[in-house]
């Protein structure tokens, strides 16, 4: 689904991301841990095609993916929930979910719609409100929802946890485990790196922009490896 | 208390022309992040349009005036902005600024830096009398029209899903393009919008003037970019009351303002601008959103 090689990332001369090789099979669920500034985010978004690689190729259902825009990565069936949420906050609930659902016609949007409502159904009764009037759990939904109303193949998602009380974190993953069995693939990005590599099949380490640790749940079961690298013992 | 009315017609006829014309340059600004300083030529490009038009029927004079200005908004978009799309603010403004010169220029050329007078139908003069008020049916016609625009903008920002996704692309550019928005089509429906507007502003403007000079669109266009820096710059309808503002301001200054000091309004007319931004650098409407740039 997702082939990544070599991949180098630059923010000016300073190198963010370097010579990354990742791999995300169709039906997987991957994980990419790693601290802050590890180079986590800056992949997402140049998967995404926010911004353009130093070098190095992405490939996205085996066609690379340099030179396209977001918006066409997105029909193609790649979505993201942004770390932060970026939910459009001066829109209401259901201005937010009818964007990604704007191809559909009227009635597929609106059954579209009435699913993820279904699936997150504290989005229900809000759908006049501004979404920035939203808690932080609701608005991680109403993310989460936005990106899977545009239908995606590959979800990407960036530190979902992030700033959640842990019953909410407990919500998310649960409806992750629920997309997972969907037969949605995955990326996930995050810092809760136990919650991360317990959920995903397999995992990768980034630290100062290099994979330092790989493995799959079972070979990353063993928490003190999975420390060490995070803080970059290995 | 006829002269006071006489005054309020006034300002409510150039506070609704500077309206139109900053809600022009807001539209961009709150897609792109740029202060389109061209946009002054579209109304140019308007007014020679009307000229060269001169003596056909008026219907096809004022929509093919409309039309135009939307094309030439839309093609300044594709040639001129397109290239330089992901540029820092600075660069995008350059480039604004040399359209504003090659275009001015081109028109010197065509048309000569002469004035060219011409007259639009002669019901935009009609003189209209309420009780003891006299006022022309441009002031009418002027408010009218504003009101129109500004209620058919606002409905197709709330109701319209292209109206949904550029609201949406104000906000945040690139979230809205992981959201399968189509960045060409929310830019460039912008432009065409913000070429309607200028194409108003320009047959308001010829009405008013009966004339086209190629720097004709100098003028309005600084008034634009004062109103929208008043209203709050990103917010439409902190444009449509910087206009407004900035239109009654004038006019009173015109009341007030002894013989002597006339011909100094537009130094009293900044002074006052310079001193609400020092009293409100924010401008009269803070947009909660922080724009993204493309």
């Amino acid at each position: 689904m997702l082939e990544i090689e070599k991949l180098t990332l630059a923010y000016g001369k300073a190198p963010a991301v370097s010579d990354l090789d990742l791999t995300v099979g169709e039906g997987e669920a991957v994980s990419l841990i790693g601290p802050n500034g590890a180079g986590k985010t800056t992949t997402l978004t140049a998967i995404t095609g926010l911004i353009k690689p130093a070098s190095g190729t992405i490939r996205f259902k085996g066609a690379p993916t340099g030179g396209r825009k977001p918006e066409s990565l997105v029909r193609d069936g790649m979505a993201l929930v942004p770390e932060g949420r970026q939910i459009f906050s001066t829109l209401t609930v259901g201005e937010n979910l009818r964007l990604p659902a704007a191809d559909l016609s009227r009635a597929d949007a609106e059954s579209a719609i009435q699913r993820e409502l279904e699936r997150f159904p504290a989005l229900a009764s809000r759908l006049g409100d501004p979404a920035g009037g939203l808690s932080g759990g609701q608005q991680q939904m109403l993310a989460i929802s936005r990106a899977l109303l545009c239908r995606p193949q590959l979800l990407l998602l960036d530190e979902p946890s992030l700033g959640l009380a842990p019953k909410i974190v407990d919500d998310v993953f649960e409806a992750l485990e629920g997309l997972r069995t969907e037969g949605v693939t995955i990326l996930l990005v995050e810092q809760n790196a136990i919650r991360a590599s317990q959920f995903a099949d397999r995992t990768y380490v980034l630290n100062a922009g290099r994979v330092v640790l790989s493995g799959t749940r079972e070979e990353l079961a063993d928490a003190e490896l999975l420390t060490d690298s995070y803080l970059g013992a290995l | 208390m006829t002269d006071f009315l006489q005054h309020v017609v006034d300002a409510l006829s150039l506070g609704s022309l500077y309206a139109v014309l900053a809600i022009g340059i807001a539209l961009i600004f709150g897609i792109m992040n740029l202060i389109n300083f061209a946009y002054g030529e579209l109304i140019m490009i308007g007014a020679y349009t009307l000229f060269l038009l001169d003596g056909t029927p008026w219907p096809f004079q004022l929509a093919a005036c409309l039309l135009v200005t939307i094309i030439a908004a839309v093609l300044m978009e594709r040639l001129a902005f397109r290239p330089f799309r992901g540029a820092s603010a600075p660069v995008l403004l350059v480039t604004s600024f040399a359209l504003s010169f090659a275009l001015q220029s081109l028109a010197t050329v065509i048309f000569t830096s002469r004035a060219k007078g011409f007259s639009l139908p002669s019901w935009f003069d009609d003189p209209i009398t309420i009780g003891s008020i006299d006022f022309s049916s441009l002031n009418l016609i002027t408010f009218l029209v504003m009101v129109v625009l500004v209620g058919g903008l606002a409905a197709f920002l709330q109701r319209s899903m292209l109206g949904i996704q550029m609201r949406a692309a104000a906000e945040n550019f690139r979230t809205a393009q992981l959201v399968g928005v189509r960045s060409n089509v929310v830019i460039a429906t912008a432009f065409a919008l913000s070429g309607l507007f200028a194409g108003v502003a320009a047959i308001l403007i010829v009405a008013q003037g009966g004339t086209a000079t190629p720097s004709m669109g100098s003028g309005p266009v600084l008034i634009a970019f004062v109103a929208t820096i008043i209203g709050g710059l990103g917010s439409l309808y902190g444009a449509a009351y910087g206009g407004f503002f900035l239109g009654v301001l004038t006019v009173i200054l015109q009341v007030v303002l002894p013989d002597a000091l006339a011909p100094y309004r537009d130094a009293f007319l900044y002074a006052g601008v310079v001193l609400i931004l020092l009293l409100r650098p924010q401008g009269l409407i803070v947009v909660k959103s922080r724009f993204e740039r493309v």
